[in-house]
């Protein structure tokens, strides 16, 4: 199934800063009849033309948590900033792959057992090397961007990779403009994938001034089930994706994204004020925006082996595809 | 070699479940050659040379990896597990590994967002560790997996220039393919190879074969520790990547045969063989089975230095294996020719 090819090959790449593996991708996956404009911070927008004259937003965030490189030291040894929130004790001995002037690879490195001394603390992403195994001074500098080096790969009905967030919401996105190009959809749709999302929703606060939409739903992901949480954090894997309840979000919209879950299964995340996604950022833009979430539960979130169900991706894009052809209206 | 070396590391072996190794190296000995597999699942081959030596001399490397063994599968279908050998928290939390059956698994961890200052801080306690295969509940996942199954780090090989290199398991298939490529090129003398069993879990398997073998010397040939990494210095090294083959004069299983140690950095130097002592007494291996076996044997061992060793990401230098094979190879004529 394309979708499910489409993710293997969004998480398997890069996308983060000016490394744009992501959105070569993107490009050359959006239907031909989309009108693709590239905004200042390399946000894509894609604009297919509907029946009515109103315009409404489909928007995942298509960077990834990853590493900048801050000092390039002798014996191919490197130290690095973290590009969004990563949890420091996963990081030894985890690859990653380095963009400088050309891709290499690199291994955080671990310290032995014989000289943590004392009780084990966890080391700090600044006490951490990175080993490229051979002096890297004239590939390597500072600036360059890296991130979790890791093959995406299906297991049972699940698949396993990094930056599933927010990989599988653009290939959920992408499979709508590609279903809404052979059927014209109720309203003119921007089908948005944005920058800096993991940094402070940076792509999708300039991306929402670019046409005049009157609404939009934001795709991420949110916690799956896993027993270190309590259930009501957490969606279950399998059970559907999850549609956000919310102050600032609309609740005309996502009483429509319910609506539009007449034949999946389908749960609701709730949240007391900001989404910490770009529907957060979306709401405000110009005059306001309705704006609506729908989320998919993933495992290990912002690690190299997060973990999603294929069957709420499938869903969510169902969702979202009978929410573009004006699903919730009839 | 490097063919051996890549095959080698990616087989899947953890301790208890060595066959895929033992087949290797089974399939790849030269034709006629002697062997034997005993209750362990040691692999004793005997190398008939031109020449009878004068001392019997064994050599060894451990066919098992650190590894995964499931305890329990919970309802939710996520696995809990005991670790086979020393493995840091760190090494294991959000890394993949790798069913006997094939079967990939990866190690759960709490999202960063939903963690407290105090758990940001702290490694999460053994309880609280979890493998998860993408089934959805204990039904499926009992189609795949089950109690007692074994598992090893998934962790592909890579070279990182010319000499460096990236895997799983360099400890000890490196030692395991020097051998395999000793015993398809050297046959100067008579001499017994071991591929032992269990090692990472205390040592077993090399105590059985070397009692079967009763040689009078042993050359252990592993893979130990290098902490050459930055902020790092001196003695906390243990040794250095491309610095050659590191022999040890003691760690926390043998005090090591002070004759044979200095012997090694002779024959080093004569032969422009780069050696080093390991600097720091830590860690073990078979030795500490084999030089006590029946009324004590004269052991040494020889080792590649090996960052990162006992997780998915280690580094070694091709450079060193290269060292660390010559050196046996001297060393095992000096002693069968005229050791005791």
């Amino acid at each position: 199934m394309e979708l499910y090819e489409n993710i293997i090959k969004l998480s398997s790449a890069a996308g983060i800063g000016e490394v744009a593996q992501v959105d070569e991708i993107i490009k050359e996956k959006l239907p031909k009849c989309a009108k693709v404009t590239v905004l200042t911070d390399g946000s894509i927008c894609a604009k297919i033309d509907g029946k009515s004259d109103k315009t409404v937003m489909i928007e995942a965030h298509c960077d990834e948590v990853g590493f900048v490189v801050r000092e390039v030291l002798d014996g191919g040894f490197l130290r690095l900033s973290e590009i969004g929130g990563i949890d420091d004790k996963i990081l030894p001995s985890t690859r990653i792959k380095i963009f400088g002037k050309k891709c290499i690879q690199g291994v955080f490195c671990s310290t032995p057992p014989h000289l943590a001394k004392g009780k084990k603390t966890v080391k700090k992403i600044d006490e951490l090397f990175v080993d490229c195994g051979t002096d890297v001074k004239n590939i390597v500098s500072v600036g360059d961007k890296a991130v979790f080096d890791i093959k995406a790969q299906i297991f049972g009905n699940r698949v396993c990779g990094k930056a599933l967030d927010n990989r599988i919401s653009v290939a959920i996105v992408l499979e709508c403009a590609e279903r809404a190009a052979k059927n014209v959809p109720e309203n003119n749709v921007i089908f948005c994938f944005c920058k800096n999302e993991e940094v402070g929703l940076r792509g999708a606060k300039t991306a929402a001034f670019f046409s005049d939409i009157c609404e939009a739903v934001a795709v991420d992901t949110t916690f799956g089930d896993m027993p270190q949480i309590p259930p009501y954090k957490t969606g279950k894997l399998g059970d559907g994706p999850l549609v956000g309840i919310s102050p600032v979000l609309s609740d005309c919209v996502t009483d429509k994204l319910k609506k539009c879950a007449e034949n999946v299964s389908v749960g609701c995340e709730v949240m007391g004020g900001n989404t910490g996604t770009d529907a957060d950022v979306i709401s405000v833009a110009k005059q306001g925006v309705a704006t609506g979430l729908l989320s998919v539960p993933i495992r290990n979130m912002h690690t190299p082996v997060e973990v999603a169900d294929l069957r709420d991706i499938s869903a969510a894009a169902d969702i979202l595809t009978n929410y573009i052809s004006g699903g919730a209206e009839k | 070699m490097m063919e051996y070396l890549k095959d080698l590391t990616q087989l899947t072996a953890p301790s208890g479940s060595e066959q895929s190794v033992r087949d290797y190296i089974i399939n790849n000995l030269p034709k006629n050659t002697e062997y034997t597999v005993d209750a362990l699942g040691n692999l004793i081959v005997n190398v008939k040379g031109k020449k009878r030596p004068e001392s019997k001399v064994l050599l060894d490397a451990h066919t098992d990896e650190v590894g995964f063994i499931v305890t329990f599968v919970e309802s939710n279908g996520l696995l809990r597990f005991a670790t086979l050998g020393g493995i840091e928290k760190t090494a294991m939390l959000a890394k993949k590994v790798v069913f006997l059956n094939g079967v990939t698994g990866v190690i759960c961890v709490k999202p960063v967002h939903l963690q407290s200052d105090d758990e940001l801080n702290t490694l999460p306690e053994n309880d609280e560790l979890f493998i998860d295969i993408g089934a959805a509940d204990e039904t499926e996942t009992k189609k795949y997996v089950n109690i007692g199954d074994t598992a090893a780090f998934f962790g592909e090989f890579k070279m990182l220039d010319e000499n460096r290199f990236l895997s799983k398991a360099i400890d000890d298939r490196a030692g395991c393919a020097v051998l395999l490529k000793i015993i398809n090129t050297y046959d100067e003398y008579d001499y017994t190879v071991s591929f032992s069993s269990q090692e990472e879990v205390g040592l077993r398997g090399a105590r059985a074969s070397a009692y079967t073998v009763n040689p009078d010397f042993a050359i252990v040939c592993e893979a130990t520790t290098a902490a050459d990494i930055p902020n790092i210095s001196g003695s906390d090294t243990v040794c250095r990547l491309g610095d050659g083959v590191a022999v040890s004069y003691m760690d926390s299983a043998t005090l090591y045969n002070r004759e044979l140690f200095k012997m090694c950095l002779e024959i080093g130097e004569e032969n422009n063989i780069p050696v080093q002592p390991k600097m720091l007494p830590t860690g073990g291996n078979n030795a500490g089975a084999i030089h006590l076996s029946r009324s004590g044997v004269k052991t040494v061992s020889l080792s590649l230095p090996c960052r990162y060793i006992h997780s998915s990401s280690c580094v070694a230098d091709f450079r060193d294996i290269a060292a660390l094979e010559k050196i046996i190879i001297r060393l095992l004529d000096r002693i069968a020719g005229n050791g005791k």
